[in-house]
C-alpha cells in the first residue's frame, strides 16, 4: 500500500513537473521584420515606380515599433540599430509576379484616380465603391482587383519561402506590404490606415 | 379573473393573442352584421350606416400578418338596395407574409377601395394597395350571383419588387430594382377554377455589396395558365413558360450576356390549393446554342432530368472568357470540342435530397499550347451526390455505380498513347477505379493500380501508380528505363503530395526520384518539388550529350527541395561528387566550363596555361565535388574537396592533372548571371584555345 501511495506521489510529481516545463517553453517564431520591410520596399518600388508625395500622411502608416524596454538605460539604448545590409529578396516567381503586378497597374491606376479601389491595411487592394461605373467596368474591376490579390497572396506567400518564414506569419508580411503600398500610394488614393477608417491621401 | 389574467405578464401576452386571434373574427362579424342592417333597411333609401374607425388593429393568418391597421370605413346604402363597403385611408403599419421560408416586411401599406354589393348576393369590389417605394397594386373582384362566376383581377403596373427580392436573398442585395408588371386573370365557376398569369420584368437591375451577384438591364417575361380538371378539385393543372431575353446577369463568378445568349424555358405542374404550393411536373429550358434542359416527374419527391450541351467548344468559350476568375488554363491555350450530355434524377426527401446520373460525352477533345496536349476521350460517368450536406444513407435510393472512360489517344509533347479504358465505380460524393489498368506506354507497361475521389466532407483523392514492365525513353541515343514498385499521390484539394519512389536506369547508373509533388495544382503559382538521388551514372555518357565538355569517371550526387515555378528553378541543394573508377579522365573544355560557371581560377591562365592547352587537351582527375545551391536568387557553388585550406571543385591525379580551386568560397552570383553563364557554355560549343 505504502509503495503504491508513493509511486502515485511520484507519478504525480512527475506530471506537474512535465506541466510546468511545457508551460515554460515559449515557443518564438522567427520574423525577420527588417528584412520583409526593406523586400517590400524594393519590390512595392519596382512595381509602381518612384513614388509620389510619400511624406503625405506618414505618421498614419508608420511601422509601428517594438523594443525592449531598459530600465536606466534607455537614453543608452534607444532604438535597436539595424546594419544597412542589401536585402535580395528574389526568385523566377517573384520576378513573374511582379511583371505580372506592373502590367496590371496602369489597368488599376483610373479606379485608384476615382477612388473606387483603396489601398487596404492588409496589404490586399478594397474595392470602396463602384460610384461612376456601369456594369460591365464595374465587372472589369471585379476582375482585376481578384487577380491582382491574388497575385501578392502568392508574392506574400513566396517572400515567406525565401526569408524561411512559417506560412502562419504570412499575415504579417502582409500588413508590412501593406504599408509599402500605402506609402508609394499618390496622393490623391485612398488608403486604410486601420480596418475600416479610409482617408484620402 | 380575466382581467387578472390580463395584468400579470404572461397573462397579459396571452390576452394579446386571444385578442389577435378574436378581434378580426370581430370585424368581420361587424362588417357582415352592418351589411345586413343596411341592406335590410327599409325602402333602400340612400345613406351612410356604421362609420367605423379602428386603431391599431393587428391580425394574423396563416403566413399573413398584419400590425398597426388605421382603418376608416363605412357601410352605406346605394341604389336598388345595393350596399357599398368603403375603405378610407386604411393603413397597415407593418405587413409581414411569409415567402419560400422567410418572412417578408413591407411598412406603411396604404390600402383604400370599395365593395359593393347586391341583395341577389352579387359583389363588385376594387382595392389599391400602395406600397412606399415599390408602387401600386390593383385588385378588382366580381361575383355575379346568378351563375355562380367569381372574376378576380390583379394588376401591378410596374411595381417595384426589389425591396421583397432583398429581403428574400436575406439582405445581401443593396441596390437595385426590378420593376414587374404583372396581370393575374381568376374566375371561378360551378365547373372550376381558371388563371392566368402574365408578367413582365423590364430594365432590371440588382447588385450585391461585393458584386458577386448583379443583374443588368435584365428583360424576363413569364406566363402561366391554370385551370382545375374537374370540380371540387384542389389541384390547378398549370403550364408556363418563362424566357430571359436581355440583359447581363454575374452568377457565381460567371458573367452571362442574355442578349447573346437568351434563356426559354417552358413548364407545367399543378398548384396544390390547400397547401399554396406549386409543384413542377415537366421543364425544359433552353440557353441559346449552349444547353438543353429537360426535367419530368415531381419537383417536391423525385424527377428526371436531362442536359446536353449542344455546344462543347462555345461553353467553354463562355465559362474561360466570361469567368470573373482567371483559371489554371487561362494561359494555356486550352480548348475543349465535342458532344456531352447529363441525365439522371433529382430526388427531393425531408432528411436527404441528392442528384444522381451519368455525365456522358461521346466525343470530347481537348487540346492546349503550354503544355502541349492533345487527346480524344469518351466517357460515361455516373454519380450520386448529396445536396446541402446532408447525408443520405437510405439503402432505397438506387443509383447507377459503373461506367467508363476512355482516351481514345493522348499526347503530351513526344509522348503518344494508344487507347485507354479505365472502368469507373461511383458512390455516395465518391468515384474510385474499378480494377487495375495495364497502359502500354514507351515499350513498357504502366499499372494504374487505384485511383480515387471524394468531394465531401473535404475534396481529396489518390492515385496509385506502378511498372509491370520498365518505360523506354531515349535520352539522344542513350536509352532511359523507368520503373517504380508503387508511388501515391494524395491530393487534398490543393496540393499533390507523393508518396513512394520512380527509379530511372540511365547512363549505366541509377536515379531515383523520391519526392515529386505539386503545390497549388490550380493556381497559376503552382509549383513541382522535387527530390531525388543519382549513382554511378557514366559521366562520359552524360558528357557527351551536351557541348559541356568531355569528363570520364562516375557520378553520384542528389538534389533536394529543387522547387519550380513558372517553368524556372526558384530553389535547390544540388551536390555532385565522383566516386572512384578506373578511367577518370576531364577535357579542357569541360575545365574551362567549370571555372567559368563557378567564377574559379582558371588553370590555364598565363603562358604556361597556353602551352598547356597547346600539348594536353584531357587531364586525369582525382575526385570532383561541387555543392551548387539556388536560394533568393542567388547561386552558389562550393567545392567539396578541402585540402590544406584551399576548396577544389576538381582535384588532380598526379603531376599532369589540373585543379579548379574555388577561390572564393561560398562564390554567390545572382541566378540570372548564372543563366547567362550557362547560355554561353551552351553557345561555346568549341573552346578557344590560343
Amino acid at each position: 500500500m505504502g509503495w503504491r501511495a508513493k509511486g502515485v506521489k511520484l507519478e504525480v510529481l512527475f506530471t506537474s513537473l512535465v506541466l510546468l516545463l511545457i508551460s515554460c517553453v515559449t515557443i518564438n517564431i522567427y520574423f525577420p521584420a527588417e528584412e520583409v520591410r526593406k523586400t517590400a520596399e524594393e519590390i512595392v518600388g519596382e512595381v509602381r515606380g518612384a513614388p509620389e508625395n510619400n511624406k503625405t500622411d506618414e505618421k498614419h502608416i508608420k511601422e509601428p515599433q517594438s523594443f525592449r524596454f531598459l530600465p536606466g538605460k534607455s537614453s543608452l539604448f534607444v532604438s535597436i540599430a539595424y546594419a544597412q545590409r542589401e536585402v535580395n529578396v528574389s526568385n523566377a516567381a517573384i520576378r513573374a509576379i511582379k511583371e505580372r503586378m506592373k502590367k496590371r497597374l496602369p489597368m488599376l491606376k483610373p479606379y485608384f484616380n476615382s477612388g473606387n479601389i483603396g489601398e487596404g491595411s492588409d496589404g490586399y487592394l478594397h474595392v470602396r465603391s463602384f460610384i461612376g461605373l456601369d456594369f460591365k467596368a464595374k465587372a472589369r474591376l471585379k476582375k482585376l482587383v481578384k487577380a491582382e490579390n491574388d497575385d501578392r497572396r502568392a508574392l506574400y506567400r513566396e517572400i515567406a519561402r525565401a526569408l524561411k518564414i512559417d506560412s502562419s506569419q504570412i499575415g504579417r508580411v502582409a500588413s508590412i506590404f501593406a504599408q509599402e503600398w500605402q506609402k508609394s500610394a499618390p496622393s490623391g488614393w485612398w488608403i486604410e490606415i486601420k480596418p475600416g477608417k479610409w482617408i484620402r491621401k | 379573473m380575466i382581467l387578472q389574467k390580463l395584468t400579470d405578464r404572461s397573462g397579459y401576452a396571452m390576452g394579446m393573442n386571444l385578442l389577435s386571434r378574436f378581434v378580426p373574427v370581430l370585424f368581420f362579424v361587424f362588417v357582415v352584421f352592418a351589411i345586413k342592417a343596411s341592406v335590410g333597411a327599409e325602402g333602400c333609401r340612400k345613406s351612410s350606416l356604421f362609420p367605423l374607425k379602428v386603431n391599431h388593429l393587428s391580425i394574423a393568418f396563416p403566413g399573413v400578418r398584419l400590425s398597426g391597421i388605421t382603418l376608416k370605413t363605412s357601410v352605406e346604402k346605394g341604389k336598388g338596395c345595393a350596399w357599398v363597403y368603403n375603405i378610407e385611408k386604411a393603413r397597415v403599419k407593418k405587413l409581414r407574409f411569409k415567402c419560400w421560408g422567410r418572412w417578408i416586411e413591407l411598412n406603411n401599406v396604404s390600402i383604400e377601395g370599395s365593395i359593393q354589393g347586391s341583395q341577389s348576393g352579387s359583389l363588385d369590389g376594387r382595392l389599391t394597395a400602395i406600397i412606399p417605394r415599390m408602387g401600386k397594386i390593383v385588385l378588382k373582384a366580381v361575383r355575379e350571383q346568378d351563375n355562380e362566376v367569381f372574376r378576380a383581377v390583379v394588376d401591378l403596373n410596374s411595381l417595384d419588387i426589389f425591396p421583397i427580392v432583398a429581403q428574400l436573398t436575406g439582405g445581401k442585395l443593396v441596390q437595385g430594382k426590378i420593376p414587374l408588371s404583372l396581370a393575374i386573370r381568376l374566375i371561378s365557376r360551378s365547373d372550376g377554377i381558371a388563371y392566368s398569369v402574365n408578367g413582365k420584368i423590364a430594365g432590371a437591375s440588382w447588385e450585391d455589396e461585393p458584386f458577386d451577384y448583379a443583374g443588368d438591364d435584365v428583360r424576363i417575361t413569364l406566363h402561366i395558365e391554370g385551370r382545375t380538371e374537374r370540380k371540387g378539385e384542389k389541384w390547378l393543372v398549370s403550364k408556363g413558360d418563362f424566357d430571359i431575353l436581355e440583359g447581363d446577369v454575374i452568377f457565381s463568378g460567371l458573367m452571362l450576356d442574355f442578349g447573346i445568349t437568351p434563356l426559354k424555358s417552358r413548364f407545367s405542374g399543378v398548384w396544390d390549393l390547400a397547401t399554396a404550393r406549386f409543384r413542377l411536373t415537366f421543364f425544359t429550358a433552353d440557353l441559346l446554342d449552349l444547353i438543353k434542359i429537360r426535367a419530368e416527374g415531381d419537383s417536391a419527391s423525385e424527377f428526371e432530368w436531362s442536359i446536353q450541351l449542344t455546344s462543347l467548344a462555345r461553353f467553354y468559350d463562355l465559362i474561360e472568357k466570361e469567368s470573373m476568375h482567371d483559371s489554371i488554363f487561362s494561359d494555356a491555350g486550352f480548348r475543349l470540342s465535342g458532344k456531352c450530355k447529363s441525365f439522371g434524377r433529382f430526388f427531393v426527401a425531408t432528411e436527404k435530397s441528392g442528384i444522381c446520373g451519368h455525365l456522358m460525352c461521346d466525343e470530347l477533345n481537348m487540346h492546349s499550347e503550354s503544355p502541349s496536349f492533345k487527346g480524344e476521350f469518351v466517357f460515361d460517368i455516373p454519380f450520386f451526390l448529396s445536396l446541402f450536406r446532408t447525408s443520405i444513407t437510405s439503402p432505397e435510393i438506387k443509383c447507377p455505380s459503373k461506367g467508363f472512360f476512355t482516351a481514345k489517344y493522348l499526347d503530351f509533347y513526344d509522348l503518344h498513347l494508344d487507347r485507354i479504358d479505365i472502368e469507373i465505380l461511383s458512390d455516395l460524393n465518391e468515384w474510385t477505379l474499378r480494377k487495375p489498368i495495364d497502359i502500354h506506354v514507351l515499350d513498357g507497361v504502366l499499372v494504374l493500380n487505384n485511383a480515387s475521389l471524394k468531394l465531401s466532407p473535404r475534396l481529396k483523392g489518390n492515385i496509385s501508380i506502378s511498372t509491370k514492365k520498365p518505360l523506354k525513353y531515349n535520352i539522344r541515343s542513350f536509352p532511359v528505363h523507368l520503373k517504380t514498385s508503387g508511388i501515391t499521390w494524395t491530393f487534398d484539394g490543393a496540393n499533390l503530395r507523393s508518396r513512394g519512389s520512380l527509379l530511372l536506369a540511365a547512363f549505366s547508373g541509377t536515379v531515383e526520384v523520391e519526392r515529386l509533388d505539386v503545390e497549388d495544382v490550380f493556381s497559376p503559382s503552382r509549383s513541382f518539388l522535387i527530390d531525388a538521388r543519382w549513382d554511378n551514372i557514366d559521366l562520359k555518357k552524360l558528357s557527351s550529350i551536351s557541348s559541356f565538355g568531355l569528363i570520364r569517371g562516375k557520378l553520384a550526387g542528389y538534389v533536394r527541395s529543387l522547387r519550380i515555378a513558372y517553368g524556372m528553378p526558384i530553389d535547390f541543394d544540388l551536390v555532385l561528387w565522383s566516386k572512384p573508377s578506373k578511367d577518370q579522365i576531364i577535357s579542357i573544355t569541360a575545365v574551362e566550363n567549370i571555372t567559368r560557371l563557378g567564377s574559379a581560377a582558371s588553370p590555364f591562365q598565363g603562358v604556361a596555361g597556353a602551352v598547356i592547352k597547346t600539348f594536353f587537351k584531357e587531364f586525369p582527375y582525382d575526385r570532383i565535388g561541387i555543392r551548387c545551391v539556388l536560394h533568393n536568387d542567388r547561386f552558389s557553388i562550393q567545392g567539396l574537396i578541402k585540402e590544406k585550406g584551399r576548396e577544389y571543385l576538381v582535384k588532380r591525379r598526379g603531376l599532369r592533372g589540373v585543379d579548379v580551386v574555388n577561390i572564393r568560397s561560398p562564390n554567390v552570383i545572382s541566378w540570372s548571371e548564372m543563366v547567362k553563364r550557362l547560355k554561353r557554355v551552351k553557345e561555346a560549343d568549341k573552346p578557344i584555345v590560343k
